[in-house]
């Protein structure tokens, strides 16, 4: 290199030669600042975007699904229910106990024949049906199993008849209709036998 | 430079310890490089800060993988450089070569002097600009900080025959158009 081209280079160096501001660097923090804050807000809302259309998905996939026709509850399952609930049992069929179904409370698992344990195994197994039960019928279910508790009523271990004297079951009695039917006196042929 | 960045020194946000002090070691190191190859293209002191800041922005994003010293001067420059064009051409300069002859010539008290310095000031920067983008970057990164071939040649990552060339063909340009 020439000492004239040197001086060429040296000139135009002097021509570039600024020094940046005292602000330069602190700008340059500012703007990087500036720039991370947006992101993470970014980032949330994509998270929350996220999350919310995850959940939509869930419901529209759980609202499509076919659903079971609502058909009368087997009496197993809305028993085990009821009696899965003792708070609703109270809540129903808020009797006070007096004199002798106070003390029959105090051992009322002795004269109830639907077990918890029982029940308990029933909900187990139909947990993945749906079984619906009238209102009506629901309090009437609690009445009962309240009073049964309170040995105020007894339920038959099993809809069956045995005999008394040897344990052997007996046939059901035939259900005959009413001959007296309309003149209020209508009873169980079955009774009469 | 170090002290100005020892003494608004602050923290950097989303990145580690070590990254963080890396990175505000760049920028002391190579602060002043952005900015005079930004200058060598807006010579406007604000806007050629612009476009440094700018560029150390976009390093920051990639620091991870910009961290050894020669590569991120290297990248800084040739950003800081495209910055510098894409800022020119879209037209948002403040005002143009503002201060590039009344900063470079003081004031010698002798008016013909200046008024002579300043002239050869103008005239050297427009050879400068019209030279083509190839020679340009290669004379600007020769005159600043001394830079030699083989420095130029590692911050625009080419080879150094083809720097050498550049150089020779930028020079030889410039003092015919100074004659």
């Amino acid at each position: 290199m020439s000492d004239e081209r040197d001086d060429l280079l040296k000139e135009i160096g002097d021509l570039l030669g600024i020094e940046p501001s005292p602000s330069f660097a602190a700008g340059v923090r500012t703007r990087i600042a500036n720039e991370a804050a947006p992101r993470r807000w970014t980032a949330w809302f994509m998270w929350a975007g996220a999350a919310t259309a995850a959940a939509g998905a869930v419901a529209v996939f759980a609202l499509s699904r076919p659903t079971e026709p609502s058909t009368p509850a087997p009496l197993a399952t809305a028993v085990a229910a009821a009696t899965a609930t003792p708070v609703a049992l109270g809540q129903v069929a808020p009797l006070t106990p007096v004199g002798a179904e106070a003390a029959a409370m105090a051992a009322p698992a002795a004269r109830i024949s639907v077990t918890p344990a029982r029940s308990a195994a029933v909900v187990t197994n139909d947990i993945s049906r749906e079984v619906l039960v009238p209102t009506d019928q629901l309090v009437a279910l609690n009445r009962l199993l309240a009073a049964v508790q309170r040995g105020r009523a007894d339920v038959p271990a099993s809809p069956v008849l045995t005999d008394p004297e040897t344990g052997a079951l007996l046939p059901l009695p035939p259900i005959v209709p009413l001959a007296g039917a309309g003149d209020g006196q209508g009873v169980s042929k079955g009774r009469d036998k | 430079m170090n002290e100005f960045v020892g003494r608004l020194a602050g923290p950097l946000v989303s990145v580690g310890e070590d990254l963080t002090t890396e990175f505000e070691a760049r920028l002391a190191d190579s602060g002043t490089l952005a900015v005079r190859v930004a200058y060598g293209v807006l010579r406007n002191r604000a806007d050629a800060e612009d476009v440094a800041q700018e560029a150390f922005v976009r390093a920051f994003r990639r620091f991870a993988d910009l961290r050894d010293r020669e590569k991120f001067r290297g990248w800084l420059v040739r950003l800081t450089w495209r910055l510098a064009l894409d800022f020119r051409r879209g037209g948002k300069r403040r005002t143009a070569h503002e201060d590039g002859a009344a900063r470079t010539w003081p004031v010698t008290g002798d008016a013909e002097a200046d008024m002579v310095a300043t002239d050869r000031s103008k005239r050297l920067w427009a050879a400068i600009d019209q030279l083509p983008e190839r020679l340009r970057v290669v004379i600007v990164l020769a005159a600043i900080e001394g830079h030699g071939v083989k420095d130029v040649a590692t911050l625009l990552d080419v080879p150094e025959g083809t720097v050498k060339s550049r150089l020779f063909d930028a020079r030889k340009e410039l003092q015919e158009r100074l004659r």
